[in-house]
């Protein structure tokens, strides 16, 4: 990882964007943050971050369609997505996030993070 | 409180409570029914209308009808008028008379002014329908235990099958005989069409099965000359039958068995038909020197009760011919007739069809429960998860921060920064999973609070204290998340009565969910106010916030259990365990929002003790200043 990256944060909780965003800095990352999805797909229209984390548990519009709407943003601005918690079965195919089911261990989500980084440009 | 809402549960009480079903009215009403031993009352039950389900029993000498309170039969029905009616007991029988009423008083659709009532009797009041059933001069009894089903080798083997008749044929009753349309055909047909009517009315208005089955046997032998009866349901595990309903005419002895052939009840079962019997012997037996003279002749009718599926019991009745009666009769000693049995029969249908009613309603209502402890478990179990995740990633913070502060020392000299960085981590760290040890503490004691019906212990206790302690515990929460939570006590608050812990649970929950409300919000405040209104001799808890508010459609679901909009952090009982120790106490939650502005929650105790709980007033060694209730003394005189 040669340049610092930026990490869009979603999640409601602010204990849970607190871990995460704690975990990327210490790896020498940026973080934003956004508690709605509605406020994520601005900021990351403006912002334009390496990378969106979302915790699909926030999203409490019908059938997940808030977190579908921001992972198909993310896929047009070929911005990579890690999508946090229980989706529908049919999520998986439809969208171009990568998925991690909860109750998830943090170490290897952070690995995960920084193998899309890596692979980035 | 955020205030999304993930689901409405609201049925399940955390597994306690029983769905509610739009029949539940019905069905607590039709229990308060008394299954009379003896003379039953005249009662008028309300088929339409608001009122649907209630009854009226009536025992006075007059009973007034009309809309408002001052009626002993009061209707909630704009039609009718304030004095509508009256009914005038007359003997064994009730006159209605109607009390020249705005919108008149119709008997069986026919526009009334007085007349006396029958049993069956349908009468119309404004919008309202009502049925008209009147005393019932014979005694019956649910006692079951007096029938006796007697083995094959027995004095009963002596009744023989004399007809029988299958389940489809016993409808046929109904079916004309165009060659006898004479008028007692007609009549006969008439009054049995009658039964059937009201059997299947019965049917239509009773939840209760053995209120249903005392009903039908009664029908029965108003309809019949039969002397005893009794009605027989198959055990569902043991496929038994055992006797649910037992039935004399007046005059015979109640305190004797009624015995009926096993093989009688094994042929009907087996068969699914129905059968005539007497135990009138072959012909010698009509030698006047036999015994048929002097013992007269027992006739019985027992037919299956074949539902839609299945044969869920039997209805026997029996009569016994004295040798007197014989005589008078010409020696004829054919008291029940095909046509008996054949009505029986589709009786016995109809009651049948409510008896699998009721089975199926007992099983939807376990499977609703069932599926209630199913959803109550996947709740539970995603805020499990959800603590979990948090431990996990506090956990991990500690075990991180750990690492970078060996790795900070092991360079020979100890490096400031790193060091102080991987304490600040492991402090965060270890926050985060004290937070969430506290969050499953507190799941554990709501789930507690909310499955046992524990009452309130009701000690001499200061509100003004018991919220400050709230306010200060909540302090830290409110500081680390940016919100100003100020607390402002009421004065001059009377030493109340109520349960402490349980007021404090009540409260921090209310704070807490203010607080929580307005993490996202700039400039998030919580106010908590304390107030007593001596007039109404109330004391209140007001938490106001400036969160994002509470839709109108989701008020009323944010006191259900598991419903929660926090996401992670919400166990979805918080607000409905506020609500239950509320009312415990006699007290209430209420909430008002606007979406954008923020939400108010007061909570509201009585000056009056909570229900339940006088003796625990009275238990207090203190002058209670007032009347009567939680208000002990003055403040002013106190402490």
């Amino acid at each position: 990882m040669s340049t610092k990256a930026r990490v869009l944060i979603v999640d409601n909780s602010r204990e849970s964007r607190d871990i995460l965003k704690t975990l990327l800095r210490r790896q020498g990352n940026e973080t934003l943050e956004a508690s709605r999805f509605q406020l994520a797909g601005e900021i990351a229209d403006v912002e334009r971050p390496d990378l969106i984390v979302c915790d699909c548990d926030s999203d409490h519009s019908p059938g997940n369609a808030a977190t579908r709407e921001l992972t198909y943003q993310a896929s047009r601005s070929d911005i990579p997505i890690v999508v946090l918690g229980t989706v529908r079965a049919d999520f998986q195919r439809l969208s171009a996030g990568d998925l991690i089911s909860k109750p998830y261990h943090y170490a290897p989500l952070i690995r995960k993070i920084e193998g899309l980084l890596g692979s980035r440009g | 409180m955020e205030q999304e809402v993930l689901r409405s549960l609201r049925s399940c009480a955390l597994l306690c409570l029983i769905p509610s079903f739009s029949t539940t009215a019905t069905w607590t009403r039709t229990t308060r029914w008394s299954l009379g031993v003896g003379r039953s009352v005249a009662s008028l039950f309300v088929i339409r209308g608001r009122d649907q389900g209630t009854r009226f029993q009536l025992e006075e000498a007059v009973h007034s009808v009309g809309r408002t309170q001052d009626n002993s039969v009061r209707l909630n029905d704009t039609e009718v008028s304030r004095s509508h009616a009256e009914l005038v007991r007359r003997g064994d029988l009730y006159v209605l008379r109607d009390l020249s009423s705005s919108n008149g008083t119709f008997v069986n659709g026919q526009p009334t002014a007085e007349r006396e009532l029958v049993s069956g009797d349908q009468i119309q009041f404004g919008r309202s329908l009502v049925l008209y059933t009147g005393f019932v001069e014979d005694a019956y009894e649910d006692v079951a235990d007096k029938v006796d089903i007697v083995p094959r080798v027995g004095y009963d083997d002596e009744s023989r099958i004399v007809a029988s008749l299958s389940h489809s044929q016993g409808s046929e009753w109904m079916l004309p005989e165009a060659a006898n349309a004479s008028s007692p055909w007609i009549a006969r047909a008439r009054s049995n069409l009658q039964i059937m009517y009201r059997t299947a009315l019965a049917v239509s208005h009773t939840m209760d099965i053995d209120q249903l089955l005392a009903r039908i046997m009664e029908m029965i032998f108003e309809w019949v000359d039969a002397d005893r009866g009794c009605i027989m349901l198959k055990d569902v595990e043991t496929d038994k039958l055992v006797p649910k309903v037992r039935r004399h005419r007046r005059g015979i002895r109640t305190d004797e068995k009624i015995s009926i052939s096993k093989t009688i009840l094994d042929y009907v079962v087996e068969h699914n038909e129905g059968v005539m019997t007497s135990d009138a012997r072959d012909d010698e037996r009509w030698d006047p020197a036999g015994s048929i003279v002097k013992m007269g002749v027992s006739e019985a009718i027992c037919v299956p009760m074949q539902g839609r599926y299945n044969v869920v019991g039997v209805i026997y009745i029996d009569t016994s011919i004295t040798p007197q009666r014989m005589m008078m009769n010409d020696g004829k000693a054919d008291q029940f007739t095909e046509e008996h049995l054949r009505l029986m029969i589709a009786i016995a249908h109809q009651a049948a069809l409510a008896v699998e009613d009721t089975s199926y309603y007992k099983a939807m209502v376990q499977a609703e429960r069932l599926a209630a402890v199913g959803q109550t478990i996947a709740s539970l179990s995603h805020h499990i998860k959800n603590i979990l995740q948090g431990v996990r990633g506090g956990s991990y913070l500690i075990e991180l921060g750990l690492g970078d502060h060996e790795k900070a020392n092991v360079e020979g000299e100890i490096d400031e920064e790193k060091a102080n960085k991987s304490v600040d981590m492991i402090r965060k760290g270890w926050k985060i999973v004290e937070r969430n040890q506290e969050r499953i503490s507190s799941l554990a004691m709501d789930m507690l609070t909310f499955s046992k019906e524990r009452e309130p212990e009701p000690k001499p206790s200061d509100w003004n204290a018991v919220a400050a302690e709230v306010v200060e515990l909540m302090q830290n929460r409110s500081e680390e998340m940016g919100v100003e939570l100020v607390w402002q006590p009421a004065e001059a608050v009377p030493t109340l009565l109520f349960d402490p812990e349980q007021i404090h649970s009540a409260m921090l929950n209310v704070v807490s969910n203010a607080i929580d409300a307005c993490e996202d919000v700039e400039q998030g405040k919580v106010v908590v106010k304390a107030q007593y209104t001596a007039s109404e001799r109330k004391v209140c808890l007001v938490v106001e916030d400036n969160g994002p508010g509470i839709a109108p459609d989701d008020i009323e679901a944010i006191f259900n259990v598991f419903v929660s909009r926090k996401g992670g952090r919400g166990t979805g009982l918080g607000l409905p365990v506020s609500r239950k120790i509320m009312e415990e106490h006699g007290g209430r939650i209420t909430v008002d929002s606007q979406p954008g502005r923020g939400s108010r929650f007061i909570l509201e105790l009585p000056g009056g003790p909570p229900p339940a709980k006088r003796r625990a007033a009275s238990d207090v060694k203190q002058t209670v200043s007032e009347s009567s209730g939680n208000v002990l003394s003055d403040s002013s005189s106190v402490r």
